[in-house]
């Protein structure tokens, strides 16, 4: 049987045990570059480089996990908190430009697929993009998301909600478009 | 809920694709530097200098207070220096600590 996150992550702090950390890294990469790749609307590299600072801050940081919420809800955190600092130094605004991405009608099939809703999603403000991520794809739930994002409870519930009327509102459009 | 919105709860629960690892590991392993543990070797060496102020304090605050008595009787009451002293020399240290390790979180 694999260890737990806990148990490796008392090994690491315990002994510096760096094979431990590896595990952890490789256990979770793929969660977090493909959380950090929604954030960043799909630019897999800065997605990269963002994910490999999360794992080394986590790794600075292990002293401060206390086990009280789910490793992988601290793990998020660490790298929701990486893409903002990262945002704020680019001074980039999170504007949806469709030139730059492609719009959600770019497709040519008739019934929305989940390219489009792909597309969709990354028209969502950098907020509502990670709820969405953690939500749908890492399975949390809307108490772990609202610690996680360190935001009220009631935001992640209002994001998802608003999130989904404006992601209806978009594929609607864009299969009447293509009707 | 509709058909619709059912299909669209079914996609955003699409399982999202596993990425390989490509050496993404072994770079942050690379790159991870000398881990800061937080020293109990710092607490330790607070906590005593604490004590030991403490007791440095103490012994003093009798003969001190009797030259400041001799000085100025009129503006410090016998007791106040050693206890503000004590409070002083305690509550330093723990401040130190207290944001040391606060800034390392």
């Amino acid at each position: 049987m694999s260890d737990s996150d806990t148990a490796l992550v008392a090994r690491v702090i315990a002994t510096d045990d760096r094979g431990a950390f590896e595990l952890l890294v490789r256990r979770h990469q793929s969660a977090v570059r493909n959380f950090l790749r929604r954030l960043a609307r799909n630019d897999a590299e800065r997605a990269n480089d963002l994910a490999q600072e999360t794992f080394i801050k986590m790794y600075q940081g292990l002293d401060s996990y206390r086990g009280t919420a789910r490793f992988t809800t601290w793990l998020f955190r660490i790298a929701y908190y990486t893409f903002l600092n990262d945002q704020r130094g680019r001074k980039e605004t999170d504007e949806f430009s469709d030139d730059e991405h492609g719009s959600v009608a770019d497709t040519t099939e008739h019934t929305a697929d989940a390219l489009d809703v792909d597309r969709a999603l990354e028209r969502l403000p950098m907020r509502q993009r990670a709820v969405f991520d953690l939500h749908y794809k890492k399975g949390m739930t809307h108490s772990e998301i609202a610690e996680a994002l360190e935001l009220p409870l009631g935001t992640i519930k209002s994001d998802l909600v608003r999130g989904h009327e404006k992601l209806k509102e978009w594929l609607g459009a864009q299969q009447g478009e293509t009707r | 809920m509709n058909k619709h919105t059912d299909d669209l709860e079914a996609m955003l629960r699409a399982p999202e694709p596993r990425l390989a690892d490509d050496d993404f590991s072994e770079r942050v392993l690379a790159r991870l530097p000398p881990r800061r543990r937080r020293s109990s070797a710092r607490r330790w060496t607070l906590a005593g200098s604490a004590a030991l102020g403490s007791a440095l304090t103490l012994a003093l605050a009798a003969p001190l207070e009797t030259v400041v008595a001799a000085v100025a009787p009129w503006t410090i009451p016998a007791g106040a220096l050693s206890t503000a002293a004590v409070i002083a020399v305690v509550t330093i240290p723990a401040l130190l600590v207290f944001f040391a390790e606060r800034s390392e979180r």
